[in-house]
């Protein structure tokens, strides 16, 4: 189980991903907004998505865990 | 007449060959490993390996001392050999002798490749994997020593990073002297799920923490590729991290007072323009873009190495070739953190300008700077003090530096990517704006009693901002000489090709050891 966590705080607009889908490395998870900018989070690792934690609207803090990869 | 002598030397020899035994080399190769004789052979041109110091080792005698029963080699082998051709020093650990413990003759072996490396001024590489130090060489010295009292090599090393290449690939897990080895390098590499890289190992940690923890968990690649920076890249394999190794030092000299050598395969075309440069960025501010496709286009064909990817992310560091010229490049990765200068960009930056400046490399620094790191996180890493001494980075270098305004430089962070003292060769792209301050926030600050006393403040603050947002055009800054010019992103190539030529040849009166010593 790996957590995927907001690398800054601000506001999730979409996401592009769903439970018990597989993504590759470096694929984009979800956009976080902010710093003023539409900003990927992306996979490191190759993996299935288990679960997301978040919706688009949702405000988020650093360090949250946005979505759990397995 | 000395036959009899020549046959034992060429016994002794045979043995050390045979390293730590079959049994030994089984196991290293049942764990994935080669030994670190195939290692050698790998990483060098065909028979180029010249070995210093094969005889070493522990001899045990028959009761009249005089014939030798069993001999055990020391765990490090090493000598003088050659990649593409240009000579180089090597060393590597025998993990297959005692996990390549650490005791006095290694110490003396290690000593004494470091002042071939010193002393004809050739690059240094070394192929880690061993478990550093063991108290078995207390036993042999019969007291406790102070920490390096007697021993001369740390500081000749720290003396070698401003002179000569190093490399370090952690081939296993090391700790110990063999972290240190590690980040006393110009450039290191780990192989994935293979090796780990520890101050003290699992088993020191749950004895003195009472934590466990596993190799992976406490050193491996996830960590100290992707968060600590202690080791820059990750290799696949053995044979990957090998051709890493021979990558980087394709764009490096053998020394500082030689120059990095311009090559090619086959000439790509210096006045290539690529189109795509036209429609990479986005014209919406808020959408990010890949960097990457930049450098691609700008850069020779199949000439980008890069170093640290998956550390600091928001800043690209890579070298490269333009018209065969190697040269370093600084680049912003807006799709991490917004291309924000954090604690972690500070430090691999600082030491890839260090790199460059110090052995020649010209800069071509490609800016969307949107500033330092901010928030509650960023000021507890010390952004500020880790960005400055960053910035001291670029105000010391003597290097030739080129820089192109892609998008954003704003602030202290805007400000640390170039020295307003020295010749800055830059060129803005139409897709540029700057300033000390962002104007989106810079606005409400500045006009704030104005903005709220109005009836619609929204309305006031938007047409406040359209106001500002009309200097922050390129061409207004250019009116005013503020960036000397602004060209077709598509020119970009071409102009740098023609910039690296002279500054190649202006580097040449920079030979020698920088001012500014190197640190690890």
């Amino acid at each position: 189980m790996t957590e995927i966590k907001a690398p800054m705080p601000g506001t999730i607009i979409e996401v592009l991903i769903a439970p018990g889908q597989n993504v590759d490395e470096n694929q984009e998870l979800l956009i976080l907004e902010s710093m003023k900018m539409e900003n990927p989070v992306c996979a490191r690792d190759p993996g299935t998505v288990a679960e997301v934690r978040v919706k688009p609207g949702d405000k988020v803090l650093a360090q949250q865990v946005l979505l759990v990869m397995e | 007449m000395w036959q009899k002598e020549v046959e034992e030397l060429a016994r002794r020899k045979a043995r050390a060959e045979e390293m730590g035994g079959a049994e030994s080399v089984a196991r290293q190769h049942a764990a994935g490993k080669m030994t670190v004789r195939e290692r050698i052979a790998a990483l060098l041109d065909p028979d180029s390996f010249s070995e210093t110091g094969a005889l070493t080792g522990e001899g045990r005698y028959d009761a009249q001392n005089r014939h030798l029963e069993a001999f055990t080699p020391c765990p490090i082998v090493m000598g003088l050999g050659r990649i593409d051709g240009r000579p180089v020093v090597v060393q590597g650990d025998d993990f297959t002798i005692r996990g390549a413990s650490v005791g006095r003759m290694y110490k003396a072996k290690l000593a004494y490749n470091g002042k071939m490396a010193y002393e004809l001024r050739l690059p240094l590489i070394r192929l880690l994997d061993g478990a550093g130090g063991t108290i078995r060489e207390v036993a042999q010295i019969g007291y406790l020593e102070l920490p390096y009292i007697n021993d001369v090599a740390p500081g000749m090393l720290a003396d070698m990073m401003s002179r000569v290449p190093m490399v370090s690939l952690v081939l296993g897990p090391v700790s110990g002297i063999g972290a240190l080895l590690t980040v006393e390098s110009h450039f290191s590499v780990m192989v994935k799920e293979k090796s780990q890289v520890f101050v003290g190992g699992p088993p020191l940690v749950e004895w003195a923490q009472g934590q466990r923890v596993t190799k992976e968990e406490l050193g491996g690649y996830k960590i100290h590729t992707r968060i600590s920076g202690v080791v820059d890249n990750l290799a696949e394999d053995e044979a990957d991290a090998m051709a890493q190794t021979r990558r980087f030092l394709d764009y490096l000299p053998a020394n500082v007072w030689e120059m990095p050598q311009r090559k090619y395969a086959e000439r790509d075309d210096p006045d290539r323009r690529d189109e795509s440069l036209l429609s990479i960025v986005p014209r919406e501010g808020k959408k990010t873009y890949d960097m990457r496709r930049i450098m691609t286009a700008v850069f020779d064909r199949d000439s980008i190495f890069e170093i640290g990817r998956d550390q600091g992310c928001s800043q690209i560091t890579a070298l490269a070739r333009l018209d065969g010229y190697p040269v370093g490049v600084l680049a912003s990765d807006v799709r991490h953190k917004a291309g924000a200068f954090s604690w972690d960009v500070a430090e691999k930056f600082q030491r890839f300008v260090d790199l460059c400046d110090t052995f020649h490399l010209p800069v071509v620094n490609l800016i969307d700077q949107p500033g330092f790191f901010i928030g509650v996180e960023a000021e507890h890493q010390g952004t500020i003090r880790k960005g400055v001494r960053a910035s001291f980075a670029v105000l010391q270098a003597t290097i030739p530096w080129a820089s192109i305004y892609i998008r954003k430089c704003f602030g202290v962070a805007g400000g640390a990517q170039s020295d307003p003292r020295k010749l800055n060769w830059r060129y803005a792209w139409p897709s540029a704006y700057w300033g000390n301050i962002p104007i989106e926030g810079g606005v409400f600050a500045a006009h704030k009693a104005e903005i709220l006393a109005d009836p619609d403040p929204m309305a006031r603050h938007e047409a406040l901002q359209a106001y500002y947002a009309g200097f922050a055009q390129p061409f207004r800054a250019a009116e005013h000489f503020g960036i000397e010019d602004i060209i077709d992103p598509r020119d970009t190539r071409p102009l740098l090709c023609r910039w690296v030529a002279l500054a190649f040849e202006g580097e040449r009166l920079h030979l020698g050891p920088k001012g500014r010593g190197m640190r690890c």
